[in-house]
């Protein structure tokens, strides 16, 4: 039981540790990487170092405009939505103890976007700015619903909660699709906003809902020692003294405020919650101090990976993120789904 | 289920064994250089056997010898990741499965009840063997299930629901399907480990008696070494995948065996009721001592 | 205990009973409310081509095809939902968490998307609810069919095939948007008898295909090693099963778009009032599927404030209550295997 929660046995820490920070410090260097290519590549390639010149130097050009007006605050958002829904997949993960939860498969994002459109057809709201609140009131009853869920889980079979989430997601779906059909506007305005996307989005969608992201993120780094002895078991976590209910709902909560924000800003994108987690456990391990942190910087790579390949793949038009990681995150459930059953 | 002779009292001896080989099908399992995996893992590794029909045999040994990995390579399945298995000299892989649960039947080891199916629903599933696509509930059917159920002793409890009964009971009901089924070779994995003693003995006495009867051949895994003795004419112990021995049970049963297989000093001596090998561990300062020794 | 399965018989007898009457009258309904609204006789006169003739268009060309539609469409989705659950051992399984109902979403919205003529849309729903199947045995399948493999992969495949509906919707041009959204909910609006006839002619026949193979699931509740060493072969027995589901399903959303819940709460509301499975629970299922979905329509045509809402988001919406108590209830899943 100490080796889980220590991580390393004594003989092996200094290589241990050895690795970890430098996959860290290769993780962060790739997502540097991955930012310079977002504010470069895009309908209209811009040469690095008329972006460097442009966010450091005195640029005023078209090229250096595009660069500091639309992709900028683009990959900023693109930071902190993917951190966001990262850090968000795996607590839900350690939560459910179910390798399958994410805020795709629990149907948070449908949630968000069933309020965003019914926002749109009785309020008449019409900008992503306006439509934040409605999307994190949206996000955070969905989540209620997965939480009660998860509240009685305990060892609720992962396949009958993933189910259930994508049971919950149909419905929801099929609302939102009725509410849209009952109003052209609604449509129009509704369906660009349901796929999911970085672009179009100013930084003033990003500042209001930023300490609830900041906040769900220091929650879930301050939970990860007691989500590492709620892997154990129920009985096991509370024989180690850990206030198992209070543990799921602070638990909750942060992946109400981190799914919410994301959705809140970028619309429903799917996937990255699930993904991120899956690609740091192989690398880092089990254990959440660690795992947390690295889906802090493996959710934003994906993302922004993401979004760069939606630009790049019918240019000059491009495909919206949450569409690319869809299409994208489909197979590696399948991939997940022979792993996770014999 | 008084009157049923012990199978292995001293009077009854090696006739029964050796009687049997001249019948005409002989329903003899065999196994050439069997091998069974479980993905990359070797279970069961070059096992050469030979299980006398019309005999009832007992496979023991310890945990995670492959005891019930054998069971099911002989049953059909798991598929021999090498070397094969033989029924009367006929590859059992290369029989249709149909073909095989005409003759052989199994009751596996923790078998799953559906919910609320009746004792009677759940004994008519073994006739289905014996069901072509579109056949129509027959008569013959009908008879096989009344039958199965009588032999049972659970005729009254036909209508129950099969997961409402006891252990025994329900043991009971799914050797009625196993029965029903009306094959000459039963294999049991495990049927008495999560029984108390009398329902462990009951299921015992009631396979003794199907064997008695109609010369019905019965492989069974079994944990308890004493029971084994005295139910099965021909014992076969494995240890990691391997033979350990072979044979009656009077004649492989010693203190060396129980030594050298399951790691326990004892004394094995004739057991007061019925004559055959009792296996007594020695006191724990004498086992402990020699442990360390 | 003798009468437990008496009572159980009688139950079943009973819910046949009611179920037949509420099909008969549901139907006389359809046909006889609406713009035009007629007295029962006049109506049924009509549909046999007796009476006004204005009278007899509007029961033989609108109404009639319209709830006979939706009664196969209700039928195959019922049975489908039955075999699924059983086969799959999880009262969460549908054909909607399989993949079947996107992939007629995404049939029907390409055929859209390529501009071809609105009669092939049902062919489109049919093929892609099959493409769906192919995508998930081809996933699932590692010498052999394990039912969590299935479950899960038939999200995944859900999953991918509902981003395609996606892109597609986003990329269409607005006018093309709506009506392929409507594609994407379930509905029975103007249906024509040779859809009608085509569908379901298909359809008797995948029931009774179904209905043939119907005593294999009860082996296979028995597990996997019980069923093996009854003779039958596991993973082709699943395998039939499933594609006898997906035709079923797909052949309703063929008929009807991809009308959500209907699968999945059939069996449930079956089970409540009849018990657990027997031999008869696949016709039941049929009828109740047919039942729920000829009122679902109903209610879509005459009892909403609201006009032209697809009868999908009505099933949903009443599906939505049965989410409700079934992920709430703490009843571990019907059956599981032991290693």
């Amino acid at each position: 039981m100490t080796a889980t929660q220590r991580g390393t046995p004594a003989t092996g820490v200094p290589s241990r540790a050895f690795r970890h920070i430098s996959l860290f410090l290769v993780g962060l260097a790739a997502l540097v990487l991955c930012a310079a290519l977002s504010l470069a590549l895009g309908a209209r390639s811009v040469p690095l170092s008329t972006v460097a010149d442009a966010l450091f130097g005195d640029a005023h050009g078209r090229d250096a405009l595009v660069v500091t007006g639309l992709r900028l605050p683009r990959t900023v958002i693109g930071l902190a939505v993917g951190a966001a829904l990262g850090v968000a997949g795996a607590v839900a993960q350690a939560i459910t103890r179910n390798p399958l939860a994410s805020p795709t498969t629990l149907g948070i994002n449908a949630g968000a976007g069933f309020a965003v459109v019914v926002a749109i057809f009785a309020l008449k709201v019409d900008s992503p700015a306006e439509y934040v609140w409605f999307a994190f009131a949206g996000a955070a009853g969905a989540a209620l619903f997965a939480q009660a869920l998860a509240r009685r889980a305990g060892d609720i079979d992962p396949v009958r909660l993933a189910l259930g989430g994508t049971v919950l997601q149909l419905v929801l779906l099929s609302w939102t699709s009725a509410v849209m059909l009952l109003n052209q506007r609604t449509l129009d305005e509704a369906r660009f906003w349901l796929a999911g996307s970085l672009s179009g989005r100013d930084l003033g969608v990003l500042w209001p809902v930023l300490p609830m992201l900041v906040l769900g993120l220091l929650i879930s780094l301050a939970l990860s020692p007691a989500l590492n002895a709620l892997a154990l078991g129920d009985d096991s976590a509370q024989a180690l003294g850990v206030p198992v209910a209070r543990i799921r709902l602070a638990g909750g909560i942060a992946v109400v405020l981190l799914a919410g924000s994301a959705v809140a800003v970028a619309g429903p994108v799917a996937f990255i919650g699930l993904a991120a987690p899956h690609l740091v456990r192989p690398l880092l391990g089990g254990d959440h101090r660690l795992l947390v942190p690295g889906c802090l910087i493996a959710g934003p790579l994906l993302l922004l990976s993401a979004d760069v390949l939606g630009r790049l793949v019918i240019r000059p038009s491009e495909l919206e993120v949450g569409i690319v990681t869809a299409f994208l995150g489909a197979p590696l459930l399948a991939l997940l789904a022979r792993k996770v059953a014999r | 289920m008084t009157g049923v002779p012990e199978p292995n009292s001293a009077d009854a001896g090696a006739t029964r064994i050796t009687g049997t080989r001249e019948s005409r099908m002989t329903n003899q399992l065999t196994t050439q250089s069997l091998d069974l995996r479980y993905g990359d893992r070797l279970v069961v590794g070059g096992l050469d056997l030979a299980l006398p029909g019309g005999a009832v045999t007992a496979i023991v040994g310890p945990n995670a010898c492959g005891k019930s990995t054998l069971l099911r390579g002989l049953s059909r399945l798991l598929a021999p990741a090498a070397g094969s298995v033989t029924l009367d000299g006929a590859d059992i892989h290369r029989m249709s499965a149909r073909a095989l649960a005409l003759r052989m039947g199994l009751l596996p080891q923790q078998p799953v009840t559906p919910e609320a199916i009746t004792v009677e629903a759940l004994v008519r599933l073994g006739r289905y063997p014996h069901q072509r696509l579109l056949s129509p509930w027959s008569a013959a059917d009908q008879k096989a299930v009344d039958a199965a159920l009588e032999r049972t002793g659970t005729t009254e409890l036909r209508d129950h629901p099969v997961d409402r009964l006891s252990g025994g009971q329900r043991q009971r009901a799914w050797i009625a399907l196993a029965l029903a089924q009306d094959t000459e070779l039963l294999l049991l994995d495990e049927p008495t480990t999560f029984l108390d003693l009398r329902h462990q003995l009951d299921v015992l006495d009631l396979v003794a008696a199907l064997h008695a009867e109609a010369g019905r051949t019965v492989v069974m895994v079994l944990h308890d070494l004493g029971q084994a003795a005295r139910y099965a004419d021909h014992m076969v112990v494995l240890k990691d995948g391997r033979l350990a021995a072979a044979g009656a049970p009077a004649d492989i049963l010693d203190a060396d065996l129980v030594r050298s297989v399951f790691d326990v000093e004892c004394r094995v001596i004739p057991d007061p009721e019925t004559g055959t090998p009792l296996v007594v561990p020695k006191s724990s300062a004498v086992r402990h001592s020699a442990a360390s020794a | 205990m003798k009468s437990a399965v008496v009572a159980a018989r009688r139950r079943i007898l009973v819910f046949s009973g009611v179920g037949l009457l509420a099909l008969f009258v549901l139907l006389t309904v359809s046909l006889t409310t609406g713009e035009m609204s007629m007295p029962a006789t006049t109506a049924l006169r009509a549909l046999v081509g007796l009476g006004d003739a204005g009278d007899v268009l509007v029961v033989q060309q609108f109404r009639a095809p319209r709830s006979v539609a939706a009664i196969v469409a209700g039928a195959g989705l019922g049975a489908a939902g039955c075999v699924l659950q059983r086969l799959f051992r999880n009262p969460l399984a549908s054909p909607d968490v399989m993949g079947v109902t996107g992939g007629a979403s995404l049939g029907a919205v390409a055929v859209i998307a390529a501009g071809a003529s609105q009669t092939l849309i049902p062919l489109g729903a049919l093929g892609g609810g099959l493409l769906a199947a192919l995508l998930l045995g081809a996933f699932a399948w590692r010498s052999g069919l394990a039912v969590t493999r299935m479950v899960l992969t038939g999200l995944a495949v859900q999953a991918g095939l509902a981003a395609a509906v996606n892109l597609m919707i986003v990329r269409f041009p607005a006018e093309l948007a709506g009506s392929a959204l409507q594609w994407t909910t379930g509905s029975v609006y103007g249906r024509t008898w040779t859809q009608v006839w085509g569908a379901g002619g298909a359809m008797v026949l995948a029931l009774a295909v179904a209905l043939v193979l119907h005593r294999r699931l009860a082996v296979l509740d028995l597990g996997d090693d019980s069923a093996g060493a009854l003779g039958l072969n596991t993973s082709a027995a699943r395998l039939q099963l499933l594609f006898v589901a997906v035709a079923l399903a797909s052949l309703a959303a063929a008929l009807a778009g991809p009308v959500t819940f209907v699968a999945l709460a059939v069996p449930h509301i079956v089970r409540f009032l009849t018990g657990p499975p027997t031999a008869a629970s696949l016709a039941l299922a049929s009828l109740t599927g047919a039942v729920l979905l000829l009122a679902s329509d109903l209610v879509v045509q005459h009892l909403l404030p609201v006009e032209g809402l697809p009868v999908g988001a009505v099933t949903a919406t009443l599906g939505a209550p049965w989410l409700l108590v079934l992920m709430f209830r703490q009843s571990s899943p019907v059956q599981r295997s032991h290693a």
